[in-house]
């Protein structure tokens, strides 16, 4: 029987606004401030004009004095804007304990030992007298108003250098747009009012307002891109002038959702020819190669056109370049080639596109013979969709389009198990126990590809979602592209964490005392939960416990960047 | 990444070397005229000390002992090479006496469960792999039929492998999804048919874990003679009935899934059970041995 379909109404974009309370008053007064009041409305659409972005897509916040407004090394998705009063920025680092952060801390040989009996018997028994202590620092509010404030600013002023922020100064806009941790810890100072900026706003006004892009991509050009042009192995030959020429000639451009990790599961259950539909191309197969293009945030997946359809052949991540080949094969010789594959944004996407005329000016007449790619063969334009035997040296074409389409190319230490070779004896599940206090913190199971399955195990990401918008900043790096922690003493169990992730690899736990009896929290009277997952034993002699606990080598943790260790491990 | 198959030449090389070491170690010990039987006990008390290490290793993961899997590598191949020394120790003799009897008879029970359990560490694995891959038939990139069934019964996505622990809770979801089809057949068709073919046949294939043995066994007897029975009942009943049966033969077909996994499950936990206790009885009784030895040997060496 034919069922009738449920109506609903179309979801619209600001069907969630940024900002709860923001009245038609704020947006008049945002409008009033700088950059604002020089920026033409009219060049807006009106379907999304300046004062819906404003209304929709930015906030005002009210700080009070000392309160942190972000962290460095915190991910974010939003920028700041200081409308009323000031804050300063601290520059030379601040003690990661008052940013609510654990100090690395390797056991000792006894202390490892001495888990043995010091483990308790009780499940996720926590110590409370250890809760919610930050040296320093104090907490108001709760849930995602919790806001954690310097007890002692004058003197975090005076041991610290720091530079205060004026009223109209916007900060954290580069992180935001390109999904990358905070450089500096800002801090109120005195009482200040600030428009936080969602970056689907700071985008939409970023590619109107002539005079704020203009200020963007400088900053970005000021701060981040020298640096990382001279850190691509393509432009290491390269003095610092040519590298600066071609820091201004780079293009930046942005693709894909921000919000990948909200839709991405709907989008795997989709067939393969409508998840490519949705992603963004890039570059397309066939096209002349107008430039390098190189990854600055995020994932893009390389394909070729075979038959009717779309093959995966290799994902890139931060730091990948694109097009190189065939650039540099044009410049050598005579027959000249188009792109030989496409690439497609994986969820969102943050480019740079350097001039192809760039390239060949200033890289490659002094490139080194020996890394000059070989020359490259055009393929026939019928291509057959069996690409034959897929037993190789090669990951399969199966196993690439499985690790694309479920992000799991996302994760640096990505825990893979081979049913073929796992007895399911749980040493692993036990080792992970003994090493956190008997609470194991991951699950034996997840989805499978061939003959091996992606545990729901911690990934500690290349591009971390669950650490965008923890209040405490408890959940955090170990270090820089480090390990993904929690700091059990100043997580607030809001679960930000945990919703965010993608992966469904961080779980919220009732804690207990030394009876088993939950521990209570003293405004609600409901248990306290704290979110927990795999730290990769990062305070552990030796290691990962789990890997090291597998008897049948059927269990690693592994760095989805690094396909060709993927490939030496499946091929065993 | 050493690949296995070198790993395995590898290590059956250094078997031999030390097999072949050791037997000219005590082809020169012997010719110094002392008991080669003193010298023979006391490396094989150490060796199986030493085996028996590997359960301590794995109780301390927070230490860093090296991997689990170097070893069980050390655990397998030195466990062979302890054969030749027992044999060098009974001097290839059977042994006579109660309690040397009995010790030998432990050390062989010990050594043949480890060979069991290696036997069954690699196998069973691909069984349980295999046995989920003949299960999965694709149609439009989804899987369907029996994983299809049990995915929905449990909730869990599909691909993922069943978690030996819940398969109790998976039996009993499906057994009370039997429970509903077979009300279902009397209200709809007035007749006890479907009903007196559960309660026969069904109501203890559904009420646990069964044919533990025979899928052991790879037998596919357990689930053909249900679903003979199924095929010859569809013959007698009304269509209504011939509906609600075929139903049931598919969630047969889920349960005979789960019994099979529990199954190889079961057994790839529980062979240790023999293998672990066994050592320690070992351990003790080569104690006692070793008093006894010293006792009697009125100080001959």
């Amino acid at each position: 029987m034919a069922q009738t379909p449920i109506i609903i109404q179309r979801p619209q974009r600001w069907d969630e606004p940024f900002g709860l309370d923001m009245t038609d008053a704020d947006v008049a007064w945002v409008l009033t401030k700088p950059p604002f009041d020089e920026i033409d409305a009219s060049k807006f659409p009106s379907k999304s004009s300046l004062r819906d972005i404003i209304k929709n897509d930015t906030r005002v916040m009210r700080y009070s004095d000392g309160e942190i407004i972000v962290r460095e090394g915190d991910y974010g998705n939003s920028a700041f804007l200081i409308l009323a009063g000031t804050a300063f920025v601290v520059l030379d680092g601040i003690d990661i304990e008052i940013l609510g952060r654990q100090k690395s801390k390797q056991k000792s040989l006894f202390q490892s030992i001495k888990q043995l009996w010091s483990n308790s018997s009780v499940a996720e028994f926590h110590d409370v007298t250890k809760l919610g202590k930050s040296p320093g620092t104090r907490i108001r509010g709760e849930g995602a108003d919790t806001r954690v404030f310097l007890q002692d600013v004058p003197v975090l002023m005076e041991r610290h250098q720091t530079v205060t922020l004026e009223e109209g100064t916007m900060f954290g806009e580069i992180a935001a747009l390109g999904r990358t941790p905070r450089t500096a810890t800002v801090v109120a100072q005195g009482d200040c009012v600030l428009l936080e900026i969602r970056w689907q706003g700071l985008r939409d006004i970023r590619r109107r307002a002539e005079e704020l892009r203009k200020y963007v991509d400088r900053l970005y050009r000021e701060r981040s891109l020298m640096v990382q042009l001279m850190a691509t192995p393509a432009f290491s030959n390269l003095s610092e002038e040519e590298i600066k020429i071609v820091a201004d000639n780079t293009l930046f451009e942005t693709y894909g959702e921000f919000d990948w990790h909200s839709s991405y599961k709907a989008m795997a259950k989709k067939s393969a020819s409508e998840r490519f539909e949705v992603e963004p191309l890039i570059a397309e197969e066939g096209n002349y190669a107008d430039g390098l293009i190189m990854i600055r945030a995020g994932f893009a997946r390389v394909t070729e056109r075979v038959d009717f359809g779309q093959r995966t052949i290799n994902y890139i991540g931060r730091g990948g370049v694109f097009g190189l080949n065939e650039i540099a094969h044009n410049f050598r010789f005579e027959n000249k080639v188009f792109l030989q594959s496409s690439l497609r944004a994986l969820g969102y996407i943050d480019v740079l596109r350097v001039p192809t005329a760039i390239i060949e000016k200033y890289v490659l007449p002094n490139y080194p013979e020996s890394k000059y790619p070989s020359r490259i063969v055009p393929r026939g334009s019928e291509q057959s969709a069996w690409t034959g035997d897929p037993s190789g040296q090669e990951i399969a074409t199966g196993v690439m389009e499985f690790l694309a389409d479920n992000r799991y190319i996302n994760g640096t230490s990505t825990m893979i198990i081979d049913i073929e070779r796992c007895t399911r004896c749980d040493d692993c599940i036990r080792a992970c126990a003994g090493t956190h206090d008997n609470n194991p913190r991951f699950i034996r199971h997840g989805k499978r590809f061939q003959n091996f399955i992606v545990a729901n195990a911690c990934m500690h990401c290349v591009d971390p979602v669950c650490m965008i918008g923890c209040p405490t900043g408890a959940i955090h790096r170990k270090s820089h592209e480090g390990q993904v922690v929690i700091n059990d003493a100043t997580c607030i169990g809001c679960a930000a964490c945990a919703n965010s992730c993608p992966y469904d690899n961080i779980r919220m736990t009732t804690i207990r005392d030394t009876n088993g009896a939950f521990i209570l929290a003293q405004s609600t009277n409901v248990p306290v939960t704290k979110a927990t997952k795999c730290d990769l034993c990062v305070d552990q002699l030796g290691g990962p416990a789990c890997e090291r606990a597998c008897p049948h080598d059927a269990l690693r943790r592994l760095d989805m960047r690094e396909t060709d260790k993927l490939v030496a491990w499946i091929n065993r | 990444m050493i690949p296995f198959a070198t790993r395995r030449l590898f290590n059956l090389f250094a078997l031999l070397i030390a097999l072949i070491s050791t037997l000219f170690a005590f082809q020169a010990y012997s010719t110094t005229l002392s008991r080669s039987q003193y010298l023979s006990g006391w490396f094989l008390l150490a060796v199986i000390v030493f085996l028996a290490a590997y359960n301590v290793q794995k109780k301390l993961p927070f230490l860093p002992m090296g991997s689990s899997a170097v070893w069980l590598q050390f655990h397998i191949y030195v466990g062979w090479f302890t054969f030749f020394l027992f044999m060098i120790h009974v001097e290839f003799r059977v042994p006579n006496g109660f309690l040397e009897s009995s010790l030998a008879l432990l050390y062989l029970a010990v050594a043949l469960s480890g060979v069991l359990g290696l036997w069954i560490s690699k196998g069973y694995p691909q069984r349980i792999a295999r046995h989920d891959r003949q299960q999965l038939n694709f149609q439009d990139g989804i899987m369907i039929n029996a994983n299809v069934e049990i995915a929905k019964i449990e909730g869990r996505k599909l691909g993922e492998e069943l978690i030996f622990e819940r398969i109790p809770v998976y039996i009993r979801e499906v057994r009370e999804n039997a429970e509903v089809l077979v009300v279902r057949s009397g209200e709809e068709s007035k007749s006890s048919s479907i009903a007196d073919f559960y309660s026969d046949r069904l109501h203890d294939y559904f009420s646990g874990p069964r044919n533990f043995w025979l899928h052991n066994m790879e037998s596919s007897r357990p689930l053909d003679s249900l679903i003979h029975e199924v095929v010859v009942l569809l013959r007698y009943i009304s269509e209504k009935e011939q509906t609600i049966l075929v139903e049931l033969s598919e969630l047969i077909r889920v349960k005979n899934q789960l019994d099979y996994c529990h199954a190889l499950q079961a057994m790839l936990k529980w062979w240790l059970f023999f293998h672990v206790p066994l050592t320690y009885c070992l351990l003790i009784l080569a104690a006692i041995h070793v008093v006894v030895v010293y006792a009697f040997s009125g100080g001959a060496q």
